[in-house]
């Protein structure tokens, strides 16, 4: 992003960029640059907080009329408008707001596919409040997106897809639309950070299980390598990975 | 995020050399246009998605910002808060906010077109792709442009 800068600038345009990743900022010296103390994916900072948003807003465009040379870099001072962003109060505590009935003697594809069942009637709420959902994109349903992953587990060959699109890209889509539908879900209450709603996709729901399961059997597969590098490197978040390869190690 | 919060392997990052940034004077503000450059490779539905080591970039119409999805690849970032609020990642109904608040003028418009560039691949790679880019956004008016990340 800081490269997109320098390139911008040297087109004529002035640039300013909301940092969130400190030490790349010194590195690649971007023209101007407001560093935001918020978690990865959220560079705004507090979902439906519009107030905070314009906080964060205002203070990058207002480096626009600091005197070079540049880089101009500042941090973003929290207020009392944006003091908590991205994180639930310690003294809450988020919980889905479905709790999945124990089924250690069901397959995964049936437990996935009642994890569906039950967050169903949250997942649609979400749709009607928001008037929209990020799910979809690979063009199946979302039972449809449980039944071909899991056909994709047992076989890379009963796992069919059109013809314009690689069997890498359907998995990648397939995948998003599932995590998708878990998130619109379980933020259909208000609450939960987004460390509270990765720990609980991928360590408590039968849909993290199934991605991990086809990160495992598919990481090391030789028939199509550009799935076994998305699976291998862009399904499960890497702390998730490295956080797994401690507990073995412990 | 606050330094010491970031992810070793993200922070050790090789990053590629752009030199001293070089400045350009923004207008007067209430001459000053913005848009939005993204790089959390979003896409209206239906677009072409982004895959493995993408340097191009899609257009967001002012008009049309509805049914955005993300195909970044990378799954090392938060989803939830876009997925509850798009102007977590893709701020343009703040942006239009502060074009019209009369209280406290900070810029003057915001343009018709914005930009989505997925990260994660070298920008040493999409300087073609902002050599075209620049053209577009020259062509509607726009001279200050806001860098989003994700």
């Amino acid at each position: 992003m800081s490269g997109l800068g320098h390139l911008l600038e040297r087109e004529g345009f002035a640039t300013v960029l909301i940092g969130l990743v400190p030490q790349h900022v010194q590195a690649m010296k971007p023209p101007r640059a407001l560093l935001v103390p918020f978690e990865l994916g959220r560079p705004l900072g507090e979902p439906g907080n519009p107030e905070a948003q314009r906080a964060v807003l205002s203070s990058a465009l207002q480096l626009l009329d600091q005197p070079g040379p540049g880089p101009i870099v500042e941090s973003f001072v929290a207020t009392s408008v944006t003091k908590g962003v991205g994180s639930t109060p310690v003294e809450e505590t988020w919980a889905c707001p479905v709790s999945f009935p124990a089924v250690a003697d069901e397959g995964l594809s049936a437990r996935v596919q009642q994890e569906i069942s039950l967050l169903m009637p949250w997942f649609e709420r979400s749709v009607e409040q928001r008037k929209r959902t990020a799910t979809g994109v690979s063009g199946m349903t979302i039972e449809e997106v449980a039944t071909w992953l899991t056909l994709l587990l047992e076989s890379s060959e009963s796992a069919s897809t059109s013809a314009e699109q690689p069997l890498a890209m359907t998995f990648k889509l397939a995948i998003e639309d599932l995590k998708a539908f878990y998130l619109e879900a379980a933020t259909a209450q208000p609450g939960g950070s987004a460390t509270d709603l990765s720990s609980w996709f991928w360590r408590q729901t039968a849909g993290g299980e199934l991605i991990w399961s086809l990160r495992e059997v598919l990481k090391g597969f030789e028939g199509d390598e550009q799935l076994r590098i998305y699976a291998a490197f862009t399904s499960v978040p890497e702390a998730e990975v490295q956080r797994r390869k401690q507990l073995s190690i412990e | 995020m606050l330094a010491e919060q970031v992810p070793e392997g993200l922070a050790e990052r090789v990053c590629p050399d752009f030199g001293e940034p070089e400045l350009t004077s923004p207008p007067r503000v209430e001459d000053r246009q913005v848009a939005i450059v993204s790089t959390a490779g979003l896409i209206h539905r239906g677009d072409r998605p982004f895959g493995l080591g993408a340097v191009d970039y899609r257009v967001i119409d002012r008009d049309d910002p509805a049914d955005l999805v993300m195909t970044h690849i990378s799954t090392d970032f938060d989803r939830s808060g876009f997925i509850q609020d798009h102007e977590v990642v893709f701020p343009l109904r703040r942006l239009s906010e502060l074009a019209e608040s009369s209280e406290q003028r900070e810029i003057g418009s915001v343009g018709r077109f914005h930009y989505s560039f997925m990260g994660a691949t070298d920008p040493q790679a999409m300087a073609p792709a902002v050599k075209q880019l620049a053209q577009t956004l020259r062509g509607d008016g726009t001279n200050v442009v806001l860098l989003v990340p994700v």
